[in-house]
């Protein structure tokens, strides 16, 4: 009865299709009000009137704010810490500046949604223009060196460009990738609630309520009990919904002034604006390898944009730091160009997608160089230490995956001429690419209660992003108790349960999954000390039903461990 | 969204009537892109008239002659289903098939699909940039913006926009006709005559006017209707419009094809007809890939393409040889 790999259905599978499952922008609350984001048609300049008397005398609308009447936020900390986490530095609302096409400069909150939006439309707005920085080929001679933010900027073993210079074969790459978006199904949405005693209730689509309740707390002046976040069901993440935007700062401002309940979900449109976005990037691969194809030195330099206010680093380059030994050194950096655009964030998969692709692509180069196979060069390149720093990986299989990738897909029987390959009337290829993705370790903490009627309770702090968080959550907890997964209940996403950690970098399961884990573990091991022992608070069968099924769980566990 | 009234029309007759008095009124039958264009502020009408009542306007007959009558308030799905339709015009299930998603074909009306207006960025543009179909005058911005996605064929100054309509591009390939209500009564439209060109009015994307209703799709039975296919290439697998499309339609006896009929979506502002390239293919063998290449190239000469859309020119002669030969195996 492991209920672990088994093809059980969705804890919350019902509630979702019957549309029973509360997502932020569905949540029914009472008196709710509904915000609209005006946002800005120019990329740079400011605004020189907003003209909202038209807006303000349509049906049902409450309040419009601007940057006149907006109340004042706190900076946003620094430094940039994923544990209270801003989306972007410049906070909205706070001034007459324009930093990108797309920034709030309004807010208009009616008794309901149509009437927001469509008073949003009468808000006039004149601007002072100026020309915008942008990002393309061009920008490679206006990259500047940019602070250290997430990692180091740059790293180096031995001397890569003297290695390459003296290698048999050399090559260099130049690799773009376009800015991609998260357009989660569910777009970004806030609904703040303000209560005399209890402060701020934030229910929000979010992958991080943690981070959220401390960066809001900062930036409104709130004492960390005075606000709670909530996040039962995320339709969506991608890592575009683990920092906080602008709207969420303005629903709990307006919230505040007006005293009522307010939702700001964003328009389609408003999510490639003022929410994250993975940006674009220019990247340059140096190879050197021997004519055999062994490796001696890696290049990699990647050029990203950041916004006039942020500096934000995509880490391309964090691809050569780890992905391939070289004998004679690997060398990356990173630059940044400033642009009128919103701040980045974090997407799927994060810097390595795009680091792997330029490096990937550039070693297919090196393999037709060299006329090594694409296999058998990664073969040959693989290495069982991590290249910067020599330490051995915690787990790397880059060896059994090529082989038995290649084994699986037939690859032998590929022919590496272009245009080679045929089925029936199409022109077919092969190729092939190694990736390496790094593994995350974060606190969580979990609670785990069993009742005496054979149930249990799984408490915990983290999201369900749409993976099936309740599910494995669930499934964890009743193999470890010896329960049937539907004696089981599980209460996630909000700040008063035990603190988890962010639903983010594909590590709810090895995180929050471990603490749920050993919680249940523990208490497991008291009810079995208290089923042995404690025979005036419990009866007899229950005691030995508890016995029973927690001896036997235990028995399992061990086979396991 | 503009507030607006909606109200219902029970008879064909007093719709039409209230459609000619009241320039501030549209139909609205699936409603697929006309709500999206109103969230967008590229329609703001005062008054919405739901039509999907209107008797006798739905459903799909067989004619003496073999053809088809698709009646303006079919669902885009059930033409796509429809037995008749599969077996006698593969190319009009085939070009729905392509269109929009599961959801949406449920809901649109084959007419509103004739209807619908160009997916081209600025004129959906809520930011309301300049465009001639959104505010006449007020300039182009595609011209010599982003034009990836624009026309390659019979564009102006004015207008560099595409028709999005996947079946009408069957439905030109086809030589069906548009039978038309209006206040002095009804009228067929042959379709390739149904969109028009952006010349200097690019706010105009078909003949119609204040007061016409499309009652029914006619498709004339055609030798050439069996063995017909339609291909759609775009940037994504599914729910995308077109960059390129070719419907085609083949007659042919011993290998050799006998009469063709081809077309493009996704190239010009009206579905576009490689005229040329049908006179040029009659007798050429379906096995002869020179000769098909060839032959499509005389009507892509005259390809305009702009700074962005270079290679809609090339994919345009891939698409339709590609269209051509499936068709071809169908014959």
């Amino acid at each position: 009865m492991n209920a672990i790999g088994q093809p059980v259905s969705r804890a919350d599978g019902r509630l979702k299709v019957t549309g029973g499952a509360h997502y932020t922008g569905d949540l029914p609350l009472p008196n709710l009000t509904y915000g609209a984001i005006v946002h800005s048609t120019v990329a740079n300049g400011k605004t020189a009137s907003i003209d909202t008397a038209a807006a303000e005398e349509a049906p049902g609308v409450l309040a419009v704010f601007t940057h006149h009447n907006m109340p004042r936020m706190n900076p946003t900390p620094k430094p940039w810490s994923h544990l209270r986490p801003h989306g972007q530095g410049y906070l909205p609302l706070q001034d007459d500046k324009i930093h990108y096409a797309g920034q709030p400069v309004a807010l208009v909150v009616a008794v309901t949604l149509d009437q927001a939006m469509h008073a949003g439309t009468l808000v006039a707005i004149e601007y002072e223009v100026e020309r915008p920085g942008v990002f393309g080929p061009q920008s490679v001679k206006q990259a500047i060196d940019p602070p250290q933010f997430l990692w180091p900027v740059a790293s180096s073993v031995g001397d890569a460009d003297k290695a390459i210079a003296a290698s048999a074969v050399k090559l260099e790459q130049t690799y773009t990738t376009a800015d991609r978006h998260h357009n989660q199904m569910e777009p970004h949405v806030a609904t703040a609630v303000w209560d005399a005693e209890e402060g701020l209730t934030l229910y929000e689509a979010t992958q991080h309520i943690f981070g959220t309740k401390e960066l809001v707390a900062i930036v409104l002046g709130l004492p960390l009990e005075k606000i709670n976040v909530v996040s039962h069901f995320l339709g969506g993440g991608f890592g575009g919904k683990a920092y906080v935007w602008p709207h969420t700062l303005l629903a709990a401002l307006a919230a505040k002034v007006l005293n009522r309940p307010v939702r700001v979900q964003l328009t389609r449109a408003q999510m490639y604006s003022m929410v994250g976005h993975q940006a674009a990037t220019i990247q340059t691969i140096g190879l050197g390898a021997n004519k055999d194809g062994k490796l001696t030195g890696i290049r990699h330099e990647s050029i990203s944009p950041t916004p006039v206010f942020d500096s934000y680093i995509e880490y391309a380059a964090l691809a050569a730091r780890h992905l391939w030994g070289a004998s004679g050194g690997i060398a990356t950096n990173h630059k940044v160009v400033h642009v009128n655009r919103n701040t980045p964030t974090a997407m799927r998969s994060p810097h390595e997608a795009l680091g792997h692709f330029a490096l990937e692509c550039a070693m297919d180069e090196l393999a037709y160089a060299t006329g090594v196979d694409p296999v058998a060069l990664r073969l040959l390149n693989d290495t069982e230490a991590d290249p910067l720093t020599g330490r051995p990986f915690s787990t790397r299989a880059m060896r059994k995956c090529l082989t038995e990738g290649a084994a699986r897909f037939d690859w032998d029987k590929r022919t590496p001429e272009p245009r080679s390959m045929r089925d029936g009337r199409y022109l077919i290829g092969q190729g092939m690419a190694g990736a390496i993705y790094t593994h995350w370790r974060w606190p969580g903490k979990a609670r785990v209660t069993v009742s005496s009627d054979g149930s249990a309770l799984v408490e915990a702090g983290t999201h369900e992003i749409g993976g099936g968080t309740y599910t494995v959550m669930q499934q964890v907890a009743a193999d470890m108790l010896g329960l049937a997964p539907e004696k089981v209940s599980v209460r996630l996403g909000d700040t008063r349960l035990p603190a988890s950690h962010p639903s983010i970098g594909s590590a709810t399961m090895a995180n929050a999954g471990a603490s749920i884990m050993l919680a249940a573990k523990a208490a497991r091991d008291k009810a079995i000390e208290l089923a042995l022992t404690g025979r005036d608070a419990l009866s007899l069968p229950v005691r030995l039903r508890t016995m029973w099924s927690l001896l036997m769980a235990d028995c399992r566990c061990r086979d396991i461990t | 969204m503009h507030p607006f009234m909606l109200s219902r029309a029970d008879d064909a007759a007093t719709a039409i009537a209230a459609h000619a008095h009241d320039a501030e009124l549209a139909f609205i039958a699936g409603g697929t892109d006309l709500i999206g264009l109103m969230k967008d502020h590229a329609a703001r009408p005062e008054h919405l008239l739901d039509i999907n009542s209107l008797p006798g306007m739905a459903g799909i007959e067989v004619l003496p002659d073999g053809g088809l009558r698709i009646g303006s308030l079919t669902r885009m799905s059930d033409v796509a289903a429809d037995t008749e339709v599969r077996r006698r015009f593969p190319v009009i299930a085939e070009s729905l098939l392509f269109s929009a998603s599961g959801q949406l074909r449920n809901m649109a009306s084959i007419g509103g699909n004739v209807m619908q207006r160009t997916r081209c960025a600025y004129f959906r543009d809520d930011d309301d940039p300049p465009c001639n179909k959104r505010r006449p005058g007020s300039g182009c911005s595609a011209l010599h913006g982003l034009n990836r996605n624009h026309a390659i064929f019979g564009w102006s100054d004015t207008c560099v926009a595409t028709n999005p309509s996947d079946l009408a591009v069957a439905l030109a390939a086809l030589d069906a006709n548009v039978v038309v209500r209006g206040p002095t009564g009804e009228r067929t439209i042959p379709f390739t005559g149904f969109h028009r060109l952006p010349e200097n009015t690019p706010e105009g994307d078909n003949v119609l006017d204040r007061g016409d209703l499309i009652i029914a799709i006619e498709v004339p039975a055609r030798i050439e209707g069996h063995a017909s296919h339609y291909l759609q290439i775009r940037d994504r697998e599914s729910y995308e419009f077109a960059l390129v499309s070719a419907a085609a339609a083949v007659a042919a006896e011993g290998g050799r094809l006998r009469s063709v009929r081809l077309g493009l979506g996704g190239v010009a502002h009206k579905p576009w007809r490689l005229t040329a390239a049908e006179t040029a293919l009659r007798g050429v063998s379906l096995d002869d890939i020179d000769a098909l290449k060839s032959a499509i190239a005389r009507s892509l000469a005259e390809a305009r393409p702009l700074a962005h859309n270079g290679f809609k020119v090339e994919l345009a002669q891939r698409v339709a040889l590609r269209a051509l030969q499936t068709a071809g195996e169908r014959a």
